[in-house]
């Protein structure tokens, strides 16, 4: 349990962390944009929501920074995230809210299919280590260097353009209400192909060659050695002594393989204009919609923090050794 | 020379802090890695100290080197208290002491080749003024050692020698500025079989040559009754038997010693005893609470007196003791 | 993308792979040339081309990249290579001119990320304490706070700082990962035991960090340079694609973000950002490959799996029947068949490293018989563990079985013996732990660390006793655990909650679950104390008597095989040079090598031997010369021992007929002259 409270107070620590940058960012930046802004705005916002994003952009001059930091929190604690100039005047929280679901769809389903297809590879090239197979990692390798958007253009260019096989642009057909029907999720499913293609192709290579890469260091192990020498079945000997333990690095190091996914899929989402999270960040930072951006930075990384939880407690399963508290 | 020590150790005790564990995560746990050990070393003398791992022996020898510091006890040089960590203090302390490590594969630099890490104590030391003067010294200590041709080793990398040869680097290297003391921690314990003896004829040869005093740690007890004068027994910190090396060897009083003994692979001795046969074999971890003799879980012989309180030392002969009840006047005449 | 930052985390790569006590500069010292191989010499060559094209680039450039023309969205053509933008432009001048931009970005951030890593990972592990908690702490935080969207955010706050602002952007979110390797690297340096005896030389604190300690850093540093110049490289073209890249200059990401505003795609107009993605991507690649090669020398299975795929074609086919000679006609053929367990003949263990072959087995032949215990005893390098793993056929490449065949005889009756080389896989399985099951010196590394005790004593149950029910298998798991002197409530413990003596017995309990006739035993007590030794070899002598399995003992310890073993064999450089009864080889050892032997261990009891040793050190296997090989360190060498290698032969008299011994010694014909007290073996009983 103690190894559980640990890292529960480590991610605790990290939002607060990751909620104090963004609360610092605007004040520490030279020439705060926002006061233009928030000039511009004058007349048409209530002096409440002025007083908000003043706390919030630190340009409540009457103010001390200890004061605003309470407010902030304060406001954050009521789910306030100010209100966003793209789609004025919605609330942040309320933009947010939409595209959450369409992104934690795509990315979770992507990174899901992404770890474990590419794991099983990993554990398949690592097992036939020196046969033929090998000549994959060259072109994993390069796979692995691709930028995700990069590789989006292209499936834009080959699916969308030449083959028009797969819709390009946005989460679904214009003609689509948005619901519980069958029309709408095939639409949708149909428009998140493509996305969710790129992410899982950018994404594998990394599970593939680490994977693989653990897998010969641990191949190379006594234990293995003697699972072999024990006669078991080579399912077993592959799975049992073999990947459950050559995984473990995988799941430790998730937190960072989960950043870079995360960000290449926001790339990927604004080259489709998919209506995620990811689209609106670019839209956000397009329009110079601050409370809009830093909002989806916190969200993100809140999203990712659970994520890692996640991944811990099944490091917890995985590994005896974590769970009393060693680590 | 004085005829006093040229090293004293009185009462040192080393307590470690230990990761709070999660069945009790409020409890400093505590460990007496080395507890109240007194120890004197005599110019061209070698004095063996022989434990089993997790005895405490490493953490004494870093003690002694002042590579770490006790928490309690005082180390003497030639009647002199000392004690230092950093700065010039230290390094005068380590022209007298000096100290050469179990792993030759981990001892040696891996980027210097082997005349400059011979060389590099005489620098810091400033033994000789001039470069020529420093090579001569290196040439003569790899001599010593009897890696020669001198200048053939001097050019070498670590990796390029074998682990006897790294050995004899890392003692040419310690013998360097002309120490008093040569602590030698498990310096053979790494090696192959064939090439120990040989080590341990050099480090003798040494002591011999240079009258040094030779502090030997070891975990075989065969080989300390070979190359020792004395011996002292460590068991869970504490030295349970301590003198010469024949007499510790062959008339072992305490329980430890002798079930030390009776392990040692020993051709000559015929069908081994039986010893006791605890479920873990005999544990040297020191519980921090223990009242009482550490040993007497494991031990035959023991008693309720030996749960009740701490053992006493009882001086047996020919500058022999041992840290035991069975010994003890009032139980009448030693049984062994 | 992942790849480049999951490399193995070094802490786990050296206790895993590598010998303890190796440092990680040792192992790049003597690897610096092994470190070339075809994928780090592709990798430098496609970095070397980018960085050229960075310097001459804006020179090369047929074009202004600026310079708008009438010719807009031509495909590739003579007048355009690489075709023009929807303005017209160059786009082949934009791509050598951008090269500059993103490769000036890509090297500054990651030169600037990798000073933040190493100042921040330095400090944290050599100075320890409360600094390196709070530092550490910091680290986590920054890696688990993802790089791209916070990047994104600060970006968009200084939306034309140009290059400066981007290089401060990308090194600010970045560090982390490679602060963190550098600490755990520097953390691992700082107990290192050349530092410390460095310190116990005199050595002054500050030459200790920067003479003793950051030179063996700089190849962590350099690799995880190289991976932030990857991370920059990417996060540069991330940003200048959502247009946070100052779109004011030309670089690979800029030209992502016109192709992408200008819709290239749904113009068709390919040439636009295929090239710059490409350029991305090569750039990438060839990064990666390099720190995989930096990879593989810091893990040396990752390249022994290399070397095996070069060597597999050679090594696929069952080597036996060619090899050896005729069967039976071996050096024990006195032997009467029935009395034989395993017979082991000609039997020869390659290395195949890129040094060219190491035979770490050399052409050895012995028999096994019922109920015994066979010693083998050799110095490191020897070549015993490596016939131990070879015997089971479990030898990890890139050892090899040359050749010899082992001939296995279940009963005593059985009219053909089974070679064990050359049985179909499914026999194999079914054949192995069923008769000849093994333990391994280290058992912390022998026991599976994630499952428990009672999984790995019955999973071998499962396996071959299939009719079984769980309950049999559990209740036979606590019979095993017994027998070796272990409660069951042990049973569903894991092996790091075990002390080193309790982990070996479960070894030997795992071992004995089956009831084999052959039990390998590899140095299984060298890794205790020897009061736990002696209690393990009490144990196992009664296992013996009880139930009758034939042990193969392999160790260093003459000694300990004296006590314990039936009959020894002694090897050296990879060959057997005597084989004999245990009290036979102790009494009177016939070779000048067990000879040497018995006098390096002295006796605890009774009056003081002397102690010889032998002279010099064992030799080098890959380069043996036709010779004996102990020929170098032998006190009675003759002149023939440096002209050939002798053989394994019965010893003359008045040696016991059973002994085998490989010296020219006992070769009448070479040391006729020889008179018989000066012989080895020969003089106590002449």
């Amino acid at each position: 349990m103690r190894y559980y409270a640990r890292r529960v107070g480590f991610y605790l620590l990290a939002a607060w962390a990751a909620i104090t940058i963004n609360f610092l960012l605007p004040r520490l930046m030279p020439g705060n944009p926002v006061e233009v802004l928030l000039a511009r705005l004058k007349g048409h916002l209530s002096p409440q929501a002025t007083n908000a994003l003043e706390i919030q952009f630190g340009l409540a001059h009457h103010t001390s920074l200890v004061h605003e930091y309470v407010s902030y929190l304060n406001q954050l604690a009521h789910g306030q995230l100010g209100i966003s100039i793209t789609y004025f005047p919605t609330p942040v929280s309320t933009v947010i809210g939409e595209a959450l679901p369409w992104t934690v769809f795509l990315v979770g389903f992507a990174t899901i299919i992404s770890f474990i297809v590419g794991t099983l590879l990993g554990i398949i090239v690592g097992w036939k280590r020196g046969s033929r197979l090998d000549v994959l990692l060259p072109a994993t390798t390069f796979l692995s260097a691709v930028p995700y958007f990069w590789l989006a253009l292209l499936a834009v260019l080959l699916f969308g353009y030449v083959l028009k096989w797969f819709p390009t642009s946005g989460g679904f057909g214009l003609t689509d209400t948005i619901g519980f029907n069958l029309p709408f999720i095939e639409s949708a499913i149909s428009h998140a192909v493509l996305p969710a293609v790129t992410i899982i192709l950018a994404s594998i290579a990394g599970w593939v060659l680490s994977m693989r890469n653990m897998m010969v260091t641990v191949l190379g192990e006594d234990y293995v050695a003697l699972a072999e020498a024990k006669g078991l079945p080579r399912r077993r000997i592959i799975m049992t002594y073999g990947a459950r333990n050559a995984i473990l690095p995988n799941v430790a190091n998730f937190a960072l393989s989960l950043g870079f996914i995360v960000s290449g899929a926001i790339l990927t989402e604004a080259v489709f204009a998919y209506p995620g999270i990811g689209y609106l960040l670019f839209e956000a930072v397009s329009n110079e919609d601050f409370p809009l951006a830093q909002a989806i930075f916190l969200v993100i990384t809140i999203a990712v923090l659970v994520a890692n939880l996640l991944a811990d407690v099944v490091y917890g399963m995985l590994d005896p050794r974590a769970r009393q508290g060693e680590a | 020379m004085p005829d006093g020590p040229v090293l004293e150790a009185s009462e040192l005790t080393k307590i470690f802090r230990l990761p709070r564990t999660a069945a009790n995560p409020l409890r400093q746990q505590t460990l007496r890695a080395v507890d109240g050990v007194s120890m004197q070393l005599f110019a061209g003398a070698t004095a063996a100290l022989v434990g089993q791992s997790g005895s405490g022996k490493s953490t004494l020898v870093r003690l002694l080197s002042q590579l770490e510091h006790p928490t309690s006890g005082t180390i003497r040089i030639n009647g002199e208290e000392v004690s230092a960590s950093w700065g010039r203090s230290y390094r005068r302390y380590t022209e007298q002491v000096q100290i050469v490590l179990q792993d030759p594969y981990a001892s040696l630099n891996p980027g210097f080749r082997v005349g400059r890490s011979v060389r590099r104590p005489l620098e810091i030391h400033k033994v000789h003024k001039t470069r020529a003067e420093r090579e001569a010294a290196v040439r003569q200590l790899l001599e010593q050692v009897k890696l020669t041709p001198p200048e053939f080793y001097a050019s070498k990398f670590p990796h390029e020698l074998s682990g006897g040869q790294r050995q004899r680097v890392a003692i040419a290297r310690s013998l360097a500025v002309n120490p008093k003391v040569l602590l030698a921690d498990e310096p053979v314990s790494m090696l192959d079989v064939s090439v120990k003896v040989e080590i341990l004829r050099v480090l003798n040869e040494c002591r011999e040559n240079l009258g040094l005093a030779l502090l030997y740690v070891t975990h075989d007890i065969a080989s300390a009754r070979w190359c020792a004068d004395t011996i002292s027994v460590m068991y869970a910190g504490q030295i349970v038997e301590s003198g010469p090396a024949e007499e510790v060897t062959q008339r072992a009083r305490h329980p430890y010693t002798q079930l030390l003994i009776r392990s040692t692979p020993d051709p000559a001795s015929g069908q081994p005893a039986n010893g006791a046969k605890p479920e873990d074999g005999v544990t040297q971890g020191s519980a921090p609470e223990t009242v009482g003799c550490r040993f007497r879980a494991n031990c035959p012989s023991a008693m309720a007196k030996c749960a009740a309180d701490e053992p006493p030392v009882v001086p047996l002969s020919a500058g022999q003791w041992v840290r035991c009840w069975l010994y003890a006047p009032e139980n009448g005449p030693p049984a062994g | 993308m992942t790849a480049v930052f999951q490399p193995t985390d070094p802490a786990q790569a050296t206790t895993a792979a590598a010998t303890p006590a190796a440092s990680l500069s040792s192992r790049l010292w003597v690897n610096t040339r092994g470190m070339l191989t075809p994928s780090v010499i592709a990798g430098l060559a496609i970095l070397g081309l980018f960085v050229v094209i960075a310097i001459i680039g804006p020179y090369i450039a047929p074009d202004d990249p600026s310079a708008t023309t009438a010719a807009i969205l031509q495909g590739p053509s003579l007048h355009h290579l690489l075709g023009t933008t929807q303005t017209g432009q160059d786009v082949l001048s934009e791509l050598l001119v951008g090269t500059r931009a993103s490769m000036l970005v890509a090297f500054l951030a990651g030169a600037v990320a990798t000073a933040l890593a190493v100042l921040i990972g330095t400090a944290s592990g050599l100075i320890g304490g409360l600094a390196d908690e709070l530092l550490s702490v910091l680290t986590n935080i920054f890696l688990v706070i993802p790089a791209l969207p916070l990047a994104i955010v600060l970006a968009a706050y200084i939306p034309n700082g140009g290059e400066i602002a981007l290089v401060i952007v990308i090194s600010a979110t970045g560090w982390s990962w490679s602060a963190r390797v550098i600490r755990v690297q520097a953390l691992s340096l700082r107990k290192r035991d050349y530092v410390l005896a460095a310190r116990a030389s005199g050595e002054s604190r500050m030459r200790l960090i920067f003479v003793d300690t950051v030179p063996d850093l700089l190849p962590v540093i350099a690799i995880q340079f190289l991976s932030l110049v990857l991370f920059a490289i990417l996060t540069e073209a991330g940003l200048a694609f959502l247009g946070l890249g100052g779109t004011g200059s030309w670089s690979w990401g800029n030209m992502l973000y016109w192709a992408s505003e200008d819709t290239a795609w749904s113009q068709g107009a390919w040439w636009w950002f295929v090239p710059p993605g490409l350029c991305i991507a090569l750039v990438g690649t060839s990064l990666a490959l390099i720190n995989f090669g930096a990879d593989e020398v810091l893990n040396p299975r990752l390249r022994s799996a290399r070397i095996a795929r070069s060597n597999r074609a050679s090594a696929a086919e069952p080597p036996s029947s060619a090899a050896g000679p005729e069967l039976g006609a071996g050096p024990a053929a006195g032997d009467s068949d029935a009395d034989v367990l395993l017979e082991v003949r000609n039997f020869t263990v390659t290395y195949r490293t890129d040094d060219g072959a190491v035979r770490a087995v050399r052409d050895v032949s012995f028999d096994l018989h019922r109920g015994e215990v066979l010693g083998i005893a050799g110095e490191s390098g020897c070549g015993k563990t490596t016939l131990a793993y070879a015997i089971c056929q479990i030898q990890r490449p890139p050892a090899v079985i040359e050749g010899g065949s082992l001939l296995y005889r279940p009963r005593a009756d059985a009219a053909a013996p089974v070679d064990l080389l050359t049985m179909t896989a499914e026999d194999r399985s079914k054949y192995r732990w069923e008769e000849m099951a093994v333990v391994f010196q280290s058992a912390m590394n022998s026991l599976n660390p994630v499952i428990d005790v009672q999984n790995q004593l019955t999973d071998s149950l499962t396996s071959h006793r299939p009719d079984w029910t769980k309950q049999e298998r559990n209740a036979r798991a606590a019979e095993v655990l017994a027998m070796v002197g272990i409660s069951g409530s042990r049973l569903h413990s894991y092996p790091h909650e075990l002390s080193g003596g309790m982990r070996q017995r479960v070894a030997i309990a795992m071992a004995l679950v089956l009831e084999p006739s052959i039990v390998i035993m590899d140095e299984p007590t060298t890794a205790l104390d020897v009061v736990v030794q002696r209690e393990i070899i009490e144990q196992l002598t009664e296992l013996r008597h009880a139930l009758k399995f034939s042990v193969i003992f392999i160790t260093h310890d003459l000694s300990l095989l004296f006590e314990f073993a039936d009959r020894i064999a002694v090897m050296y450089a990879g060959s057997i040079v005597e084989l004999g009864k245990a009290d036979r080889l102790y009494r009177q050892p016939a070779h000048p090598y067990t000879l040497g032997l018995g006098t390096c261990f002295p006796n605890v009891s009774g009056p003081l031997k002397t102690v010889r040793g032998i002279p010099g050190s064992p030799p080098d296997l890959r380069s043996l010369p036709d010779a004996c090989p102990f020929e170098p360190r032998c006190g009675y060498r003759l002149p023939v021992c440096g002209t050939r290698q002798p053989q394994l032969t019965f010893g003359r008299p008045p040696l016991h007929d059973q002994t085998l011994v490989a010296c020219f010694l006992h070769d009448p014909e070479q040391a006729a002259s020889l008179p018989a007290g000066l012989i080895p073996g020969q003089a106590s009983n002449a």
